[in-house]
């Protein structure tokens, strides 16, 4: 199987900072705005999670887990995303009520 | 020809446009989605669903033929099994000859794919893997896949880029 070249490795991990941001924008909203729907913040949840697994798992980033502050990020990030599931997957009442503790 | 040829002669066309008209009915319905809709079309479609456009779920998309490959791909570890609607059996049902497909994601991911790319053998909309449905976190609903492993020349950045996934709409350009 032939390796993607760096460039997309580049736009992946420029991405997923992307969707990290729009993962945090989104939980803000949503504090501030009760008519936000919490819907809004699983979608961009799950986005940035299947950004982070992908990260975690792919052949393709071979190379980016075995740098050390990059391994370090991104355990940092799995231990995030596993703790915040359990309450992303809980209903809207008790995830709404627990999004300060997402940020 | 008498009369009654004549009458039998109406009658044939009669029929013959009532077959081809129901024919042309047939193609021109696409059944409505009972469930949660997965999959959005539009743009230069013959065949439509909800006012210009064509929407599907899961079940609707799969009525349409299911392909299945394995393959292994740069995303993900080990060997896959992929199963999903060829490209090129939807567009056959939509009436779409020619053109590029604006694929766009959830996550507003978009890529533009040729029509060319809709082959026998070549992509599919693939909408189960490893004999499961794929949650947005497992870049589901919906994921453009090509046969990567059985088809070598579907090995490249090109083909990567438009591998698309949490697919969920197409806007197919003339």
């Amino acid at each position: 199987m032939a390796t993607a070249n760096s460039d997309s490795v580049q736009w992946s991990l420029a991405q997923s900072d992307v969707e990290l941001l729009a993962l945090q924008a989104t939980i803000s909203d949503a504090i501030i705005d009760a008519t936000v729907p919490v819907s809004t913040v699983r979608t961009k949840f799950d986005i940035f999670y299947s950004r982070a697994r992908t990260l975690s798992t792919s052949p393709l980033f071979e190379d980016v887990r075995k740098d050390p502050s990059m391994g370090l990020a991104l355990r940092s990030i799995e231990d995030y995303l596993e703790n915040s599931v359990a309450l992303v997957d809980s209903d809207d009442k008790t995830l709404r009520d627990a999004l300060p503790r997402l940020k | 020809m008498n009369r009654l040829q004549q009458l039998v002669a109406l009658i044939c066309a009669c029929l013959f446009i009532g077959v081809w008209s129901s024919g042309q009915a047939l193609s021109d319905e696409l059944a409505d989605p009972e469930s949660e809709i997965v999959l959005t079309l539009s743009g230069d479609i013959k065949v439509t669903n909800q006012d210009k456009t064509a929407v599907f779920d899961t079940a609707l998309l799969e009525s349409l033929g299911a392909t299945t490959f394995e393959t292994t791909t740069i995303w993900t570890e080990g060997v896959q099994t992929f199963v999903g609607v060829e490209l090129r059996s939807l567009l056959e049902v939509l009436g779409v000859k020619g053109g590029t497909l604006k694929a766009s994601a959830v996550n507003d991911y978009a890529v533009e794919i040729p029509v060319s790319d809709a082959v026998e053998g070549g992509p599919i909309i693939a909408f189960r893997r490893n004999g499961a449905e794929m949650s947005l976190r497992e870049k589901g609903p919906l994921w453009i896949v090509y046969p990567y492993d059985i088809k070598p020349e579907y090995q490249s950045e090109l083909i990567y880029s438009r591998s698309i996934w949490q697919l969920d709409r197409i806007e197919v350009l003339p």
